[in-house]
């Protein structure tokens, strides 16, 4: 289950790596490879909801478009605390509501999961 | 996720585990009922399409012990499946890696016997402990079947007498800590050991083998030893067994319905020569005829067949089969040597009766022994009375009035009626229990203890039977 688009805005690999070394190592990653966007997102990052909705959306896209079966996931979240980090003060829901708020405000669509991801 | 809306998609939790520190069993304990719970299905809020399961993929953390250090400790080393230094794998990870992908059904002992419920302590006479172990999940998932003899009393490591071990691999065997003595490949498949550092290790046994084998979904592991002086005279002595799975659903350690003593010799043949009136002592024999089958009476032989003798009194209650000792005054009754209103310790039950050993008419009896016991009239050879025994040929005379009849093989020994056979007694059995006497010159197969009864100062062997099955006509 391999983890991209974690630790931090700008983070590599880029789509576009992932894309040259996934082509090329097909059987590493077949049909319906799950993804998972980030790491406990906002408590070890320290992204923003926001910026952690671009991200996403970045990577969600890149990944469908080298191919579309791919499942894509959040990055985990910790369910077992109460965030207090500089990007977002609140629960675990308060701040999955905030991701899906912000990605809904930029993108103007619901934020696309295909398979959510905690850590309890 | 039903809140959300998102009821239907997947749920997976990628990371879980154990912030503290625990023993190992405990964390097995725990992982394996985190699985049952997430492997649970048809709950109302759970995935539809995944039969209601809360979650649809789970991972443990940490794998290994080298993930994250802080503070100069290693974090996480406690519930780490591997050891990151040797990359061995620590008792969680095996619980981890053998758990089934559906619900782990624990193991079932189904049978456990011992060979013998006496054991005589010489260090070569072999005598195994069988154990039957079944597991829904497979035979693959019985890791290791163990047993601890023990003397009966209170259930600590001082009060072992043997541990013996079987299973799939060595670590089997050693993952939960004990000193052991690998002892290599076990016959069948597998590999089994001694404990050599506790609960008796090898002062009271002698360990010589061990066999598995499987049968479908059952598997039956066997331990051969032998038992040592050191472990004599000891009585009621018990065994429990352990069975680990895969899954880690252990049995714990079941103690088996058996009991069992230890001698340095089975034989009693010298409490015959005794005078009558004489106290003697009979430290273990096994019940060959019991005072539910003649009325006050028992017989008793020797574990290695090599002397019985009657007992009586009102005050016996012993089956066949039943291991006691005795204690009690030796007399001579109709030319027979009992022991008269004994005391009787029961040191064993459970086991089954001794088999009678077959003999021609002549050698029934047998001659004098010694100077207190009576031979039998025209007897010869060993002195047998009070064994038990069978005999087969034809019905030479039949009385039902009086309950007996005489068999012949062609012996043509001789009693109070003339050259009959020997006289089969069918009186005095306890009340209920009766015996059909067969009609004259059909053919027997006649099993019952050798006793005596004196007719004109000669002393003639009668053999008893104990109940209906002992007497088969044809």
């Amino acid at each position: 289950m391999p983890l991209v688009g974690g630790w931090g805005p700008g983070v590599n690999p880029s789509i576009e790596t992932i894309r040259a070394y996934v082509l090329s190592h097909p059987n590493e990653y077949p049909d319906g490879t799950t993804w998972l966007i980030g790491n406990e997102i906002i408590w070890d990052d320290r992204r923003t909801p926001e910026q952690y909705a671009r991200d996403y959306h970045d990577f969600y896209y890149g990944l469908k478009s080298i191919n579309p079966t791919f499942k894509i996931a959040n990055g985990s979240v910790i369910t077992s605390v109460t965030y207090n980090r500089p990007g977002f003060t609140g629960t675990p829901i308060e701040l999955m509501n905030a991701i899906r708020t912000a990605y809904q405000s930029i993108y103007g669509e619901p934020w696309p999961v295909d398979v959510y991801n905690i850590h309890p | 996720m039903k809140s959300i809306g998102e009821q239907d998609k997947p749920l997976i939790i990628t990371e879980y585990g154990l912030l503290n520190y625990h023993d190992p069993q405990w964390m097995i304990n725990y992982l394996l009922g985190s699985f049952q719970i997430l492997l649970s299905k048809g709950h109302p809020n759970g995935m539809p399409s995944d039969e209601g399961r809360w979650v649809q993929r789970w991972a443990w953390f940490v794998n290994n012990n080298h993930v994250w250090q802080a503070g100069g400790e290693v974090q996480w080393t406690h519930c780490a499946l591997y050891n990151g230094d040797t990359f061995d794998m620590r008792p969680l990870g095996r619980a981890y890696a053998r758990h089934p992908h559906e619900y782990n059904y624990a193991p079932q002992i189904t049978d456990c016997s011992l060979s013998s419920n006496v054991l005589l302590a010489d260090e070569s006479t072999p005598y195994s402990v069988t154990i039957k172990v079944t597991d829904s999940n497979g035979v693959g998932d019985i890791r290791s079947v163990k047993s601890i003899f023990y003397n009966g009393s209170t259930w600590q490591a001082s009060n072992g007498r043997g541990y013996l071990a079987w299973g799939q691999d060595d670590y089997d065997i050693t993952d939960f800590g004990e000193t052991w003595t690998l002892m290599g490949n076990a016959s069948g498949d597998g590999r089994w050991a001694w404990c050599s550092g506790d609960w008796g290790g090898n002062n009271f046994i002698v360990p010589i083998s061990a066999f598995a084998s499987t049968n479908g979904n059952e598997r039956t592991v066997t331990f051969t030893f032998a038992a040592k002086p050191s472990w004599a005279p000891s009585f009621n002595q018990k065994f429990r067994v352990y069975v680990r799975d895969g899954g880690g659903s252990p049995t714990g350690w079941i103690e088996q319905p058996i009991s069992y003593c230890v001698l340095q010799s089975l034989s009693f043949g010298d409490v015959h020569n005794n005078a009558d009136g004489t106290t003697v002592t009979i430290p273990c024999a096994v019940v060959s005829a019991g005072s539910n089958q003649l009325a006050n009476t028992a017989y008793v032989q020797a574990l290695d067949r090599s002397a019985g003798i009657k007992v009586y009194g009102s005050n016996i209650n012993a089956r066949a089969g039943d291991i006691v000792s005795i204690s009690g005054k030796i007399q001579t009754s109709s030319g027979e040597r009992i022991i008269t209103y004994p005391t009787i310790t029961m040191l064993a039950t459970g086991s089954l009766p001794p088999s009678p050993v077959f003999v021609t008419c002549r050698d029934v009896g047998g001659e004098s022994p010694n100077a207190f016991t009576l031979g039998t009239y025209q007897g010869v050879g060993l002195y047998n009375v009070g064994l038990l025994m069978t005999i087969a040929g034809r019905v030479t005379y039949s009385d039902p009035t009086s309950k007996f009849f005489y068999v012949d093989d062609g012996s043509k020994r001789g009693g109070s009626l003339g050259d009959l056979g020997i006289k089969v007694s069918c009186s005095g059995l306890t009340p209920g229990n009766t015996i059909a006497i067969p009609d004259t010159n059909s053919s027997v197969i006649v099993s019952g203890v050798i006793a005596t009864q004196m007719s004109s100062g000669q002393v003639f062997p009668v053999i008893r039977p104990r109940s209906s099955a002992d007497v088969v006509a044809f």
